[in-house]
């Protein structure tokens, strides 16, 4: 002896006779806004209509938070089994809602600290793009003229002198126009990548400041965003200790500690960058890491957790500290 | 090219299916038919039925609940062994459910599913009931979410097919216990078909066939 039950597909809310059979239905207005609703067991106006309509006692096959009186909720397998063959008919419409919910959780999935991420990795790379072509442009160039391939340490004043250059040199090879203007296009190619650089470095400043302003103000923008790199997103660096978020970038040399390969422990890791540990003595280095990092710790949570801002309060007490 | 199970080959050590490759792997065309390799360090799967498993009866027509589908290169692979069935492939990340909703394009039977395998009553109204229940997800409760999964959807003469990773149940442990471990845990609620120790081809898995009880 069976008994009538609702169940709810992802296209709309069905009413199954004691014969299993599909004996009333109603189409979802919006399946995505409904599967949301599903799946965290709610109830969407549709059901509660058909619930109405079944006469207030019924069997309803799945799970909600809250109760309905004259509802009793199962999860017999049974009676998924017989719903689901007779969906059957349904399986176009089954089928293009399903990649329809698919592709909203993947779309609504993608963070604001995800673009600051991803900045941040192409800023990293453009930096290595840029200083593997200034070595070969310092090679390449060095034969026309290699006191000003060895003279000027600084990539950028030296592929800019590249493209004024047309000076002499006793040691340098007579180069052909034809022959310089290949290397001059390659300096072109440098420049325009420190200027995508550089571009980057303030897109993601202006980020931060929207999305995370206290890590911005305590790390600065280069180290906070590798730090947010390195930790996978903005929640992540939150909830890491304090005495992690100080390692963060120097793990190699962390583990090979550990296993005892190594005499050395390290005490800090992306933070070296940061001026407050570039200006301090060497023997308060250590010391200065460790109070910079747990600052940036709390600037990461009020972060995440959208708090006030504290960063220059913060700011100030590590300065306080290590004077 | 030998026949193992229903649509799923075997020629010189190597697995095969028919159809066209997806992931850029080999294929092979064998009097008029395309096939596709399934490599076995890719795939538990394949592994497990290169070891020799027995019990792996995936029907031209079965509906599957993929667990842990990740970029989709072995659902793409039952998809064309099951070529008028249904797969439900469930996954949690985002980032890694977006390949699966392109291989899902370009697989009609393949349906994703972006949901937390632990909480399977969240995607009660998307998946159906299904033949097979497959899990391959690294956590340390596996077995307590294969059970929740199906006491809701495998059909009562259902399998339940479950890819043991060691390492994420216990980094410490040796392996060797910890599958018989868990297999204590199955036989609690099924009927164990059969399983294999996955080396060489997966360091520490192990692969489970079981029935419902």
């Amino acid at each position: 002896m069976a008994d009538r039950f609702i169940y709810s597909s992802c296209i709309g809310t069905f009413l199954f006779s004691e014969s299993y059979e599909i004996s009333e239905k109603i189409f979802f207005s919006d399946v995505i806004s409904a599967s949301r609703k599903l799946e965290q067991g709610e109830w969407t106006d549709e059901e509660k209509k058909l619930v109405n309509s079944a006469g207030g006692k019924i069997l309803f096959l799945g799970f909600k938070k809250e109760k309905i009186t004259g509802v009793v909720f199962t999860s017999d397998i049974k009676k998924l089994e017989a719903a689901s063959r007779q969906l059957q008919q349904h399986d176009a419409k089954i089928s293009e809602a399903i990649m329809k919910i698919a592709k909203s959780k993947v779309k609504d999935s993608v963070q604001s600290d995800e673009l600051i991420i991803q900045a941040a990795s192409s800023m990293q790379e453009l930096d290595k793009a840029a200083s593997m072509l200034s070595k070969r442009l310092r090679e390449w160039y060095g034969l026309k003229n290699p006191e000003l391939a060895s003279g000027i340490s600084d990539n950028a004043r030296f592929v800019k002198e590249v493209l004024q250059d047309s000076g002499k040199s006793e040691m340098g090879a007579e180069i052909a126009a034809e022959d310089e203007a290949e290397m001059k296009e390659l300096a072109e190619e440098v420049v325009k990548l420190l200027i995508i650089r550089a571009k980057t470095e303030k897109y993601i400043e202006k980020r931060m400041k929207d999305v995370c302003p206290n890590l911005l103000a305590v790390a600065g923008a280069a180290i906070g965003a590798k730090m947010l790199e390195s930790a996978g997103s903005l929640r992540r660096l939150a909830m890491l200790p304090a005495s992690t978020v100080q390692l963060l970038g120097a793990e190699s040399a962390m583990f090979k500690f550990l296993r005892k390969k190594s005499k050395k422990m390290p005490r800090f890791g992306i933070l070296h960058e940061h001026k407050v540990i570039a200006t301090a003595l060497e023997n308060k280095k250590g010391k200065a890491a460790r109070l910079l990092a747990d600052r940036i710790s709390i600037a990461a949570r009020v972060d995440y957790f959208k708090g006030k801002f504290v960063g220059d309060r913060l700011l100030r007490e590590i300065e306080e500290k290590t004077r | 090219m030998k026949q193992v199970f229903n649509n799923i080959f075997e020629n010189e050590g190597k697995l095969f299916t028919p159809g066209q490759a997806l992931f850029s792997e080999e294929t092979k065309k064998i009097e008029g038919r395309q096939y596709r390799e399934w490599q076995a360090t890719r795939s538990k799967l394949a592994a497990a039925i290169a070891k020799g498993i027995k019990g792996v009866e995936i029907g031209v027509d079965s509906t599957i609940l993929y667990l842990g589908a990740a970029h989709g290169y072995t659902p793409s692979f039952i998809s064309q062994i099951c070529e008028k069935g249904k797969i439900f492939a469930v996954e949690f990340a985002p980032r890694v459910a977006r390949e699966l909703v392109l291989v899902a394009e370009k697989r009609k039977n393949i349906f994703p599913i972006v949901a937390d395998a632990n909480q399977p009553a969240s995607y009660y109204h998307i998946a159906q009931a299904a033949d097979i229940v497959y899990q391959d997800i690294a956590q340390k409760n596996q077995v307590e979410i294969l059970v929740k999964n199906c006491d809701l959807f495998l059909k009562r003469n259902g399998l339940a097919m479950l890819a043991v990773k060691a390492r994420s149940i216990d980094v410490t442990e040796k392996p060797g216990k910890i599958f018989a471990d868990v297999k204590r845990q199955l036989e609690e609620r099924f009927r164990i078909i059969d399983y294999r120790n996955l080396e060489p081809m997966q360091r520490d898995h192990a692969f489970f066939v079981c029935g419902k009880r």
